[in-house]
């Protein structure tokens, strides 16, 4: 069983000069069969001002994918917990995962273009189109997705393989071990600016996605805003992720949000993008961790009170030897 | 053990100071320069460590143009370190190589960091005509995705500050006004210690209005003030005028 947690924090250049941009990530985490699969999505609209309704899209791409996933799993399983997925050889994985990348590619568009029609642009809105330059009549389903941009990046954890479908940037880790995860892509700064996106007209050419066969303790999902926050990524950010979130995780979990919140809150506040984080991570895994520590914890303390026990016997038999009490 | 957020990178913003060594601006203007170039940089210090500014490392680089155009600095420095080396004038005014020089240089991986930028500040200083063409120039940096606000990662919304002082009576305005695409953004030190002041006020002035991200337009009006206020000061003291 997986259990989860989710953080989404406004970066302070939202605010800067007086301006009220909302915060254009958003994450969420779903399971699927009582928790034995778990799901961690993010997706980060875009900021420029040709994006003006990427909230809404990063939103929107979120639902979609869950939806998606959702029907993968429902139609891949055999039996109560098996999953066509693991015996499948990697051709028809791969066609999968192309599959999953192509409805959730549909989907968005569609449910972009559906919210268009419910919510004509307004005032503001007109105005914004106004000041940048922007189109706002006679507009192309292109024209109309482009608002909405986002990225978007999906983790599936399930008992016996995992999957993860991307398109832009943010960075996601797998954790195999406690105190060891690493990319499930080589981290890469975005070079020339302009990260993929779900609005791109080639953007089922854009999707990436990998697939493993092996067991995962949970997973780490990220908006750059994080990532790129950091002086030095991967390591930096590698070691934060190990021994600072994995650790509030596993040994702290009834105030870990309310920790993460606070660090993300720093973060935006001084880089300035919008933090979104979900991580995801074994129950089982995470309470034996837990007894083990608490077991060291309390062999640390009965090895000092055997020490303090000990030291006062030496003391007694010293007092004795040196002759003090008589 | 509450979580530690880690460390958070720093975002790098260059002033590029374009400053005119002709000939003409032998004695006291060039001396001005030199002296109110030095006084600032601890101010602009000030400005990097100030609590409610985004954390930001704030460089500085210096090109100087005369017969052809010369960086004093092989990179920006911060302003904590950079130690004033006094200008001298002599010769032309090659604005066209400065434009140049500036579009070669103004560029990630160049002079910019390749990530975490405030959008560059432009200074301009002349107190006269470019020698021969500087179209040319212009034309090449106008190309520069950080001088056109092309540049996507420079963060939300993010535009470059361009200003210039036209130094003296002889300095072209026009010529100025095309290089900041905004007359208002162009100031006539008509003397010394108004030349000093604009250096001052627009040093600092800019920075606080990139990092709060304000553009080019939040600087207007506070130019006007200033502008206001030194022609209250300059009125009656002949003896400065240039």
């Amino acid at each position: 069983m997986f259990s989860a947690c989710k953080v989404s924090v406004r970066g302070s250049d939202h605010t800067r000069d007086g301006a009220d941009v909302p915060c254009q990530d958003y994450a969420d985490f779903a399971d699927f069969k009582n928790g034995t699969v778990g799901i961690a999505l993010v997706a980060d609209g875009h900021g420029s001002p040709a994006y003006f309704r990427s909230h809404h899209g990063s939103k929107l791409a979120v639902e979609c994918a869950k939806g998606v996933i959702h029907t993968y799993l429902n139609t891949s399983m055999k039996g109560k917990s098996d999953f066509y997925a693991a015996q499948l050889d990697d051709a028809k994985i791969e066609a999968s995962l192309k599959d999953q990348e192509r409805c959730i590619l549909e989907k968005w568009r569609s449910r972009v273009c559906e919210h268009y029609k419910e919510h004509p642009l307004d005032e503001n809105e007109l105005q914004h189109c106004n000041k940048y330059k922007l189109p706002t009549t006679g507009l192309t389903e292109d024209a109309i997705v482009r608002m909405y941009g986002s990225t978007l990046l999906v983790t599936v954890l399930a008992p016996e393989f995992w999957f993860h479908i991307q398109i832009g940037d943010g960075w996601t880790v797998l954790i195999k071990k406690p105190g060891q995860s690493e990319g499930i892509f080589p981290y890469e700064h975005d070079q020339d600016g302009r990260a993929d996106s779900l609005c791109q007209v080639n953007a089922i050419e854009r999707f990436k996605h990998r697939f493993g066969r092996e067991k995962v303790l949970g997973a780490i999902s990220m908006t750059d805003g994080i990532s790129e926050s950091f002086p030095q990524p991967p390591q930096d950010l590698l070691y934060w992720l190990n021994n600072s979130v994995l650790d509030t995780y596993i040994y702290e979990f009834d105030t870990f949000e309310a920790q993460l919140e606070t660090v993300l809150h720093i973060r935006a506040k001084s880089y300035g993008d919008d933090c979104s984080l979900v991580i995801m991570f074994d129950n089982a895994e995470r309470d034996k961790l837990r007894k083990t520590a608490e077991n060291t914890e309390q062999e640390k303390a009965n090895d000092q009170s055997s020490v303090v026990q000990d030291t006062e016997k030496l003391e007694l038999y010293g007092e004795f030897t040196n002759g003090r009490s008589f | 053990m509450p979580m530690e957020p880690g460390e958070i990178v720093r975002r790098q913003l260059v002033l590029f100071f374009l400053i005119d060594t002709s000939g003409s601006m032998a004695g006291d203007k060039i001396d001005a320069v030199n002296a109110v170039m030095r006084e600032i940089m601890p101010e602009l210090d000030k400005l990097s460590s100030k609590e409610d500014n985004a954390a930001s490392d704030i460089e500085v680089a210096v090109l100087e143009f005369n017969n052809s155009a010369e960086w004093k600095t092989t990179k920006p420095i911060p302003v904590k370190s950079y130690q004033w080396s006094n200008l001298s004038a002599t010769g032309g005014t090659n604005l066209e190589d400065a434009c140049r020089k500036l579009a070669t240089e103004m560029q990630r991986g160049r002079f910019l960091r390749d990530h975490n930028l405030f959008a560059p500040i432009m200074i301009l200083m002349s107190d006269g005509q470019p020698n021969g063409g500087y179209k040319e120039g212009l034309a090449e940096l106008k190309k520069n995705p950080f001088y056109a606000n092309k540049d996507s990662k420079g963060g939300y919304k993010e535009k470059s500050i361009k200003v210039a002082c036209a130094i003296g009576p002889d300095a072209d305005t026009d010529v100025l006004a095309e290089f900041t695409e905004n007359k208002e953004l162009v100031f006539e030190a008509k003397t010394i210690p108004a030349l000093k002041n604009w250096i001052k006020f627009i040093a600092v002035q800019t920075t606080v209005a990139d990092i709060a991200g304000g553009g080019p337009e939040s600087l207007t009006e506070k130019l006007e003030e200033f502008k206001a206020q030194e022609d209250k000061v300059t009125v009656g003291s002949a003896e400065d005028y240039m």
